[in-house]
């Protein structure tokens, strides 16, 4: 069921000068997401921006409220920066599949988190399931500079190994999460038992991950950030290539269909997509 | 009161309609909008082969509103009648089927398929600006164009698809055209029932840190807010020239936006892009023209339609 709510804004919090934190009180809705879902968010009494901004679940707070992480990056996030808090926005949601947990119950190694960028935002929310489910969780995270590094401590409470990496090298790592993740992978005991990978980031970073899984043969399920046009599966704006696969690896390319990440994603397996153009 | 409007031989008990493209099979909208309290619904376009559809980013966003170069991804004329079809039988309203095709005898071989599956009305897409034309005459030797940039190949197509079926037939025409009176006046001739006014503007918007076009497909069309009155526009000047109904869309947000356009001479509207903002939108489109009616004391829709004074 799809529900279309105002909801009130409780938090709108600067984490770093361009991320922030909101909250929204949305009582009929926080109880029915899952970790990688979104909502489709409007903003109201204005066409410009004229779409809603599809914005990943951070956590849910107090049974009632949900936390969401967002980058300042145009106009839409811009005008919600400068909301207040008791303001009121349009939600759309529960949106998309989240990911997919079933895919670990038989599977008896450590959970791998993959975070590049505002990609970080849905692995609050994935953390806190997988402590209810006792899972050992390491979690791989990108950023460009340490100044925009959020949520790590939220993940560390959560019982993560969080591992940082920075463009920059401001801390952690210096490179990309990709690199940082190989060079872990690189020691054999680090992959038995087998890890699973959930991962989250722009599309370069992902397709770099997929040659790091492909080569250490480890599978897992990625979630895209897309401009979307109605966020519901209708409008085919928002689509990915995809592909028949196996787990046990990619096919060769016999059908290609563009698959609409808003309803038949974000989440996918990581031997889905089709990277190249 | 009376809502009820007639495109042709088919009746609508509202004029609220959903536009092709903006509201997939509907079913994706079954959880916002009561869907039988809809006119009609308009399907995103079939094609008689399916098709994959353009390549990414098929999606911008610019001032008050949004470029789509979708390129008509669907499933098919077979898969549409045998999955989405019986599906969109059952939801209590009008279905109008939107079609696309290369040639005359391909958009006849659709409807024909259409007709005999049960489909009462059809709506002939000739304005996509995101797809690739056929030349329709070999003695033409002029790029191809949109189909309804042409009067001619309106003409062609219209009469041809008119002379061997018997459904309701809507021309949708493309406002990228010099005077879309004379394409309107060819559909009309050619046996149109009702003319779709309008699609989407051709259009662009430029990424200036890559200098790379938004769009994979360079250009696409342009719908929202941002163009109501162009459509407005054409719609006023077509109502002057045709005698058939045109179903007015182009920017439609609200009911008093729909209100504007019957004013101007459409008798039924289609919300299209408004539907991706707010997907209950029809909804409040269709309470917000019958409490006009009734703060104005109107019993029948023809008491609005084409009443602008000029």
């Amino acid at each position: 069921m799809l529900y279309d709510l105002k909801a009130k804004i409780i938090k709108n919090k600067k984490l770093t000068p361009s991320i922030y934190y909101l909250e929204l009180k949305i009582p009929k809705l926080a109880g029915k997401l899952i970790p990688g879902q979104f909502l489709h968010v409007r903003l109201l009494g204005t066409t410009d921006p004229l779409l809603r901004r599809p914005l990943s679940v951070n956590r849910i707070v107090n049974k009632n409220n949900v936390g969401i992480v967002y980058k300042v990056v145009g106009k839409g996030t811009y005008l919600l920066k400068e909301m207040a808090v008791g303001e009121t926005v349009d939600v759309l949601g529960p949106l998309g599949n989240g990911f997919d947990l079933s895919k670990i119950e038989n599977n008896k190694g450590p959970v791998i988190f993959v975070a590049g960028g505002m990609g970080i935002a849905p692995f609050v929310f994935l953390a806190k399931y997988l402590r209810v489910k006792k899972r050992k969780v390491i979690a791989f995270v990108g950023m460009d500079t340490k100044k925009e590094l959020v949520v790590i401590d939220e993940l560390k409470k959560l019982g993560c190994k969080v591992k940082v990496s920075t463009d920059d090298g401001s801390r952690g790592f210096k490179g990309y999460v990709s690199d940082m993740l190989e060079k872990y992978l690189a020691k054999p005991q680090t992959r038995i038992p087998k890890p699973y990978i959930y991962a989250c980031g722009p599309k370069p970073m992902l397709k770099a991950l997929r040659d790091v899984a492909a080569s250490y043969n480890l599978k897992g399920q990625v979630s895209l950030d897309e401009m979307m046009g109605c966020g519901i599966g209708a409008c085919l704006g928002c689509v990915v290539k995809t592909r028949n696969f196996t787990e046990q690896g990619a096919k060769e390319v016999k059908e290609i269909v563009y698959k609409r990440i808003c309803k038949d994603g974000p989440v996918f397996d990581i031997n889905e997509i089709i990277w190249e153009d | 009161m009376d809502l009820s409007i007639k495109i042709g031989k088919l009746k609508l008990k509202n004029p609220v309609t959903v536009a092709s493209g903006t509201f997939g099979y509907a079913e994706e909208f079954k959880d916002l909008v009561k869907l039988s309290d809809l006119g009609a619904i308009i399907t995103k376009t079939i094609t008689k082969e399916p098709r994959l559809g353009n390549a990414t980013p098929r999606l911008a966003e610019t001032a008050s509103g949004m470029l789509n170069a979708i390129g008509l991804q669907n499933e098919g004329l077979d898969n549409f009648i045998k999955v989405k079809l019986p599906k969109l039988k059952k939801m209590g309203t009008k279905i109008i089927v939107s079609v696309s095709a290369n040639s005359a005898l391909e958009f006849i071989y659709c409807v024909r398929k259409l007709k005999d599956a049960g489909v009462e009305a059809v709506e002939l897409n000739l304005s996509c600006p995101n797809i690739k034309y056929a030349k329709l005459k070999a003695s033409n030797n002029e790029k191809a164009r949109i189909f309804a940039q042409v009067a001619d190949d309106t003409y062609t197509l219209v009469s041809a698809v008119a002379k061997k079926t018997d459904v309701v037939l809507i021309a949708k025409l493309s406002p990228n055209v010099t005077d879309i009176t004379e394409i309107a006046i060819a559909a009309e001739k050619a046996g149109a029932d009702a003319l779709s006014l309008v699609n989407t503007f051709s259009a662009m918007a430029i990424d200036i840190d890559t200098c790379n076009p938004r769009l994979a497909n360079v250009s696409g069309g342009l719908s929202g807010p941002a163009i109501k009155p162009i459509a407005l526009k054409m719609v006023y000047d077509v109502f002057k020239a045709v005698r058939i109904p045109i179903i007015g869309m182009g920017g439609i947000m609200n009911a008093d936006d729909a209100i504007e356009f019957m004013i101007a001479g459409a008798t039924a509207i289609s919300v299209g892009t408004a539907n991706f903002v707010n997907p209950g939108v029809s909804m409040e489109v269709i309470a917000g023209i019958k409490s006009y009616c009734k703060k104005k004391k109107i019993e029948n829709l023809k008491q609005i339609i084409g009443t602008v004074k000029t």
